[in-house]
């Protein structure tokens, strides 16, 4: 990993969600933005190009995560997205999907924050070329395949 | 009306090649004609051209000419199985593929393309090509090609039966695996004839399983034949045997029968895999290849593949949109019904490796909950295909032996089965042929009747009005596979019927007294030699099979 800033973005309406991640993650990052709903957070990523990585929420109000994420893709706004999901949240995962999610975390329990996170801003750090890209599926296609013939 | 016309010929024969442009010349002289040879004799990358072609060209027909090659069954299968693989994408799938011979021995010779699905309709080259033109070009536009009119034995009510040439795709120690576009029903008794052995003389089975797709042919159906073995006390008849029979004559043939190893699906609309499939034709592992999935999902059923590559169509477009028939979209959804499909195979884990797909492992495996998923961004190549086959292939192959179901390689005529069907012919020419059924063929399918010799028939949209008889519908085919001594045949048969009037579909030259042979030998073939005044039919257009289950 380079030496760059780390810099992240939290989005949810609940405050006190923001105020724990915030306290999670400042050991390991270097600047922390944060909005409440999509539209805000929106604007936030258009005018700091430094964002690294995005954890949102998915149901917001003014404009859920969805929302966010297909606008920002429209935006040429390519950043990693890690969304939040609880109970009932299934349809928006899989929609989530069609605009490039990360990954996802589960509220409000937020197990493997930090391994997630890091692997995102590892990702958003690394020049993506398609030889990269191909090496990177062979890689884990081999590692899949030698965990199964394990098994 | 198409505005331009394609046709592909691969073959070597210069002068029928010039002979069907100046027929495409002169019949759409105000049109765009496209028409392309790909020479077969010492072309090295015949395949690889036929594939480019296929794909730049999008012809309306292929015409394939075996008259040079009929001796080469490696060169044949090559063909056969290339074309297959480019059928299966949906944009190729209406291509009317034609094949040309100069005797019927040669096609005698490779009858095993006739049990493929693939070839509609089959020609002796001679003095009848423009029938083969008109024929061939009403089959890929459903215009009227203008036939001439022929001497018609017609007002006819004669019961018989025709066989449709079929393929064995499988075979397991009680049941056959079949394709074919007659649709059995579930637990018919249905009849049909088999080319396995000589002591294989059952010819009814018991229908346990059909599904409308087709797996490894050109077919519309694949189905489970149960084979109704004699009990141990049984007498055995001459159209019966016993399982131990049946079994040793596979345990005897097991080396020459193909056991299925390990399978890879590739799953995409991308054409760049269909250029040059012999990369992977020497890899030990069975891929298969589909643009779209079925709506049933039968190929992962049939095959459980041990590695599942799928690239997603645009993710963004809606899957209610999609509009190939009876085929899922490469979306988010169909995955989840994959997905949903495998977890109810105990123990089968097949790893699924996604294209164009802009969400990581991780946020696919999350969703689907399921962790053999990988996710590439990228679009799919060649290139990367070719390195997961070669790894999979390395270090991951398995026998698959539990089932032990064998296959025949495709030009190993003992594959051929011919499902029966009764009917009642209703008219018969020299060119086609009218019949009632009970039940729906699909247009373009290839048909067997057996009098006054072995007669292929193509079922089309008729030409001419031809009404349903209450519950049965009523059919036109046209004749083919025909040399100039059966055309002569045909033609005795033609006005035996119109004279005689049978009772059977039967024609047996000593039947016919002396005095009717003269009058058969004095009828004129053709009513006139004019073509048909009839303009263009609105009705039969291409359309015409969009109202009636069609191959093409």
């Amino acid at each position: 990993m380079t030496t760059e800033k780390k810099v992240i973005l939290i989005v949810d309406d609940e405050v006190h969600i923001v105020e724990i991640l915030k306290t999670m993650l400042t050991p390991f990052v270097d600047t922390i933005f944060t909005a409440h709903n999509g539209l805000d957070a929106l604007n936030l990523v258009k005018k700091h190009s430094e964002i690294d990585v995005i954890l949102s929420d998915i149901k917001m109000p003014i404009m859920d995560g969805m929302a966010f994420i297909k606008n920002a893709r429209e935006c040429k706004i390519d950043k990693p997205f890690i969304f939040f999901t609880g109970y009932g949240s299934e349809q928006y995962m899989m929609d989530a999907l069609k605009y490039g999610a990360f990954d996802f975390l589960n509220k409000p329990h937020f197990e493997s924050l930090e391994e997630i996170v890091l692997k995102a801003l590892n990702h958003a750090k690394k020049t993506n070329t398609s030889s990269k890209q191909d090496g990177e599926t062979i890689t884990a296609y081999q590692k899949l395949m030698k965990s199964k013939k394990t098994e | 009306m198409t505005d331009n016309r394609k046709i592909l010929y691969i073959g070597d024969d210069d002068i029928f090649f010039r002979d069907l442009k100046s027929f495409y010349d002169r019949k759409c002289s105000r049109e765009t004609v496209l028409t392309k040879q790909i020479v077969i004799t010492d072309n090295p990358d015949l395949i690889v051209e036929l594939s480019k072609t296929f794909i730049k060209m999008m012809p309306h027909l292929c015409i394939l000419d075996f008259s040079k090659i009929y001796l080469d069954t490696k060169l044949i299968s090559d063909l056969l199985s290339h074309l297959l693989i480019l059928k299966r994408h949906h944009l190729f799938r209406p291509v009317p593929i034609f094949s040309l011979f100069t005797s019927l021995e040669e096609f005698n010779n490779i009858k095993f393309i006739a049990a493929s699905g693939i070839i509609v309709y089959s020609h002796i080259k001679g003095e009848n090509d423009d029938t083969f033109f008109n024929d061939s070009f009403y089959i890929a536009y459903e215009e009227n090609a203008k036939f001439p009119k022929y001497a018609i034995a017609d007002h006819l009510a004669l019961n018989h039966y025709f066989h449709a040439p079929s393929t064995i795709t499988g075979i397991s120690s009680d049941a056959l695996q079949i394709e074919s576009d007659i649709e059995p029903k579930i637990d018919e008794d249905i009849e049909a004839r088999t080319n396995l052995f000589p002591e294989f003389k059952i010819k009814k089975f018991d229908v346990s399983f059909k599904e409308e797709s087709s797996i490894y042919y050109d077919y519309l159906y694949n189905a489970e034949f149960r084979i109704p073995f004699a009990g141990p006390w049984d007498e055995i008849t001459e159209d019966s045997m016993q399982k131990d029979t049946f079994e040793t004559w596979i345990d005897f043939n097991r080396e020459q029968l193909k056991s299925i190893y390990s399978s890879v699906l590739i799953v995409s609309n991308s054409l760049e895999f269909l250029t040059d499939f012999s990369q992977y034709q020497n890899l030990k592992i069975n891929f298969y290849f589909i643009s779209h999935l079925h709506s049933g999902l039968e190929i992962i059923k049939i095959l459980k593949p041990n590695l599942i590559i799928f690239s997603f169509d645009n993710l963004h477009d809606e899957d209610e949109k999609f509009n190939i028939p009876h085929r899922l979209p490469n979306s988010l959804n169909t995955l989840t019904q994959i997905v949903t499909l495998i977890r109810t195979f105990p123990g089968y884990i097949p790893v699924i490796v996604t294209f164009n797909n802009p969400s990581s492992s991780e946020a696919s495996q999350k969703v689907y909950n399921y962790n053999a998923i990988i996710s590439s961004p990228a679009e799919i190549s060649m290139s990367l295909v070719k390195q997961l086959l070669e790894n999979f292939e390395k270090n991951y192959i398995e026998k698959v032996e539990p089932d032990q179901t064998f296959k025949f390689h495709l030009t190993d005529n003992r594959r051929i089965i011919e499902v029966k069907r009764n009917t009642t012919i209703t008219s018969l020419t020299e060119h086609e042929i009218t019949f009632l059924c009970e039940f729906e063929i699909p247009y373009y399918t290839t048909i067997k009747f057996d009098q006054p010799f072995d007669l292929y028939v193509t079922v089309v949209p008729s030409t001419r009005q031809i009404e349903n008889q209450g519950s049965r519908k009523h059919y036109m085919g046209f004749i083919h596979t025909v040399s100039e001594i059966q055309l002569q045949t045909m033609r005795q048969f033609v006005n035996y019927l119109l004279f005689k009037r049978p009772k059977e579909f039967l024609f047996d030259i000593k039947l016919i007294d002396e005095e009717l042979q003269k009058q058969i030998k004095a009828a004129p073939r053709v009513m006139t030699e004019e073509p048909q005044k009839i303009e263009k039919v609105p009705e039969i257009k291409r359309e015409a099979s969009a109202s009636h289950k069609s191959k093409l």
